[in-house]
């Protein structure tokens, strides 16, 4: 699946969608950048409570196809700047971590 | 320049997670016997001790520095060095305004004492204080720049660090002084983490109890008062730290 197809059958929010077109390959859960850094693996989607931002630079150096903020948390102004710049997918929802890896789960993501 | 003994990192009773016996005449009795000179009382999200501290470090010939170790809400644990206990209470009030506004759980937590002059128990705060303030890691160094103060980013090296929660530390903030834990030497510090070579390296005793209390650096000042402080922190004139 690529990442414009996730958004549209989750319904998720483009926050920054410069990469729309990237392959995605499995899910990473993580709040702890340290940790994602090290675990996460390339092209994971990655959800996250995180807005920081960090979070970009842990994506574009794990190479994450898009980040899914979730829990309504919100993007800081900076890291929206830097996704677009550096072309990383930015997303959200509403939904808890669990509700959505329950639905992606579902899907065989 | 004078070579003086200092601790920068230290928690009162007023933490949940302090030792009983940790108040602030007795913080600063115990760092009197270790020949330490300068002293900052670094209670979480909260300072209700400091001004007692001031007295006692007062009394004592020691140089008082106002302080807090604030929570910010990605759960990073920052020192916030201010030159004057005022300035410290407007810092407090902007802290308190983005509590979670729980009341503590003492039976889990422990409780969170304040003191009063002859260092007995005065009362007890309610409000919880442990856990982070509704106050990104940029909001909370902007406005303790804005109030002159001094920002530190604690133990570096553990959780609840910068590098814990975001990987690496922001470029873009102004930090000239980074703390690391008294758990690591300098020497592994720079080798697991390169990014500190940019940084100069303070080393604090953290203490939740009294037999912790020991000075693991030397500031090097023209004088005691805030202002060399800084200057050290900031690593401007020749003022600097040098670890022990």
């Amino acid at each position: 699946m690529i990442v414009n197809e996730l958004v549209a059958k989750f319904n998720l929010e483009v926050v920054a969608g410069p990469e729309l077109g990237k392959e995605i390959d499995g899910v990473y859960c993580g709040d702890l950048l340290s940790n994602v850094m090290a675990r996460a693996k390339k092209n994971n989607l990655w959800i996250t409570v995180q807005g920081h931002q960090n979070v970009v630079a842990v994506a574009l150096l794990v190479d994450i196809s898009a980040v899914i903020l979730v829990e309504g948390f919100e993007y800081d102004e900076k890291a929206v700047k830097k996704a677009c710049d550096k072309g990383v997918n930015l997303l959200r929802t509403k939904k808890k971590s669990y509700t959505l890896t329950c639905k992606f789960c579902e899907s065989n993501l | 320049m004078k070579k003086v003994k200092s601790d920068l990192h230290l928690h009162s009773v007023l933490s949940p997670c302090g030792d009983l016996l940790i108040t602030p005449g007795e913080i600063v009795k115990k760092a009197k016997e270790k020949n330490i000179e300068v002293l900052a009382l670094t209670d979480h999200n909260s300072a209700e001790n400091a001004e007692v501290f001031e007295y006692y470090c007062s009394e004592n010939d020691i140089l008082f520095i106002p302080a807090m170790e604030v929570e910010t809400k990605e759960e990073i644990h920052i020192l916030c060095y201010f030159s004057d206990l005022n300035t410290l209470k407007k810092w407090q009030s902007i802290v308190y305004e983005h509590l979670p506004g729980k009341d503590n759980d003492e039976d889990f937590f422990g409780p969170q004492i304040k003191c009063d002059f002859a260092d007995e128990y005065k009362e007890k705060i309610t409000q919880m204080l442990a856990g982070a303030v509704n106050l990104s890691l940029e909001e909370t160094t902007k406005k303790v720049s804005e109030l002159g103060g001094i920002a530190v980013p604690s133990h570096l090296d553990r959780k609840n660090s910068i590098i814990s929660q975001l990987g690496f530390i922001p470029p873009d903030l102004d930090f000239k002084t980074v703390e690391i834990s008294k758990n690591i030497s300098l020497e592994n510090a720079l080798k697991k983490y390169p990014q500190l070579n940019n940084y100069q390296i303070i080393k604090n005793s953290d203490s939740h109890y009294l037999k912790d209390i020991k000075a693991y650096h030397y500031l090097y000042l023209d004088g005691l008062n805030f202002f060399e402080f800084k200057k050290a922190l900031k690593m401007v004139d020749g003022r600097k730290i040098i670890l022990i």
